[in-house]
């Protein structure tokens, strides 16, 4: 009689296989699918190419920054990259629709250029600072206006901010 | 057999291509992958027709797993033969596509796509049932302008 209960359920539930491809289907929000890249974010420290098993992840120079490039078809999903991504530019994200002909193979990578920035106190060039790169190297900072200065300015004028705040303090 | 017509039997062997699968120096990775796509009612290929040969004479479409290793390059070259023309080739996982992470290695003799063609990626490492169901259903519609 064991079995009754699963008649009943299998009869009441339907079949247990996903009708994908002929629907849409069911992913997961927490899926690791392929890395997305945002270049608005990136600091250019380059420890995502260091760490990349697969060397999927190259760096190249393009006039006044840097271009990036991810190789999907190299990429591994393993995640290291966003492990070590400070500023939060390189996270895996639930698209896992990669599959492709081949005359797309070198179509399939995520790409951005980053450029460097001027700095706001002494106009020399200088890397971008992410909001997520910025709350990391000031913990102690909780103020968003001060953090958005900090994030226009270089590291040598940060230090000076920073000098001249704890010392009127 | 001229009262069947060489068209309708394109037309109806182009319903229900079968599978045949080379392991070429694969981690196993995606060989689960692809029996989890084969044999788990969740995914279940056969809803497209396909169905696993156990020989490469009887295969339309080969699904290649791993970097092709210099060990066994000629044995894959060989059964890659022995598949009857017109066939297509799919590549499971980013292995045979560009080594991976075995990519270099003294043992690799890959990429795949210096020795034989490819027709169809399935980048991932190892990829979802769903993206090799989805790369199936690419090269189920080359196999059917082929044949």
């Amino acid at each position: 009689m064991w079995y009754l209960p699963v008649l009943l359920k299998n009869l009441i539930e339907g079949p247990a296989t996903e009708s994908f491809p002929f629907s849409e289907p069911r992913t997961p929000a927490t899926t690791r699918g392929r890395m997305s890249f945002s270049a608005e974010d990136c600091a250019l420290c380059r420890m995502c190419a260091r760490v990349c098993p697969a060397g999927a992840i190259q760096f190249g120079k393009v006039d006044g920054g840097q271009s990036f490039t991810l190789w999907h078809n190299s990429c591994v999903f393993c995640g290291l990259c966003a492990h070590y991504c400070d500023s939060k530019a390189l996270k895996p994200i639930p698209d896992w629709h990669l599959s492709h002909t081949t005359d797309a193979t070198y179509d399939m990578v995520e790409e951005g250029q980053v450029f460097a920035q001027k700095c706001g106190g002494c106009g020399r060039q200088k890397m971008p600072v992410s909001e997520a790169l910025a709350h990391k190297l000031y913990p102690e900072i909780e103020d968003k206006a001060e953090i958005a200065a900090l994030r226009t300015l270089c590291p040598s004028c940060r230090k000076s901010r920073l000098a001249t705040r704890d010392a009127a303090a | 057999m001229s009262l069947i017509s060489r068209s309708f039997l394109s037309r109806i062997a182009a319903r229900s291509p079968w599978l045949y699968r080379i392991n070429a120096g694969s981690c196993n990775g995606c060989d689960v992958e692809l029996a989890t796509t084969a044999f788990l009612p969740r995914y279940d290929i056969e809803r497209l027709g396909c169905q696993y040969c156990g020989s490469p004479k009887h295969a339309d479409i080969l699904l290649i797993t791993g970097v092709l290793t210099a060990r066994v390059k000629d044995k894959v070259l060989a059964l890659y033969e022995e598949v009857p023309d017109p066939k297509v080739t799919v590549a499971i996982g980013v292995c045979p596509i560009s080594g991976g992470v075995f990519r270099e290695s003294y043992a690799v003799a890959g990429p795949f796509e210096n020795y034989i063609p490819i027709d169809v990626n399935i980048p991932g490492c190892p990829p979802r049932p769903q993206a090799i169901i989805e790369g199936l259903q690419k090269a189920i519609v080359l196999w059917a302008d082929r044949i």
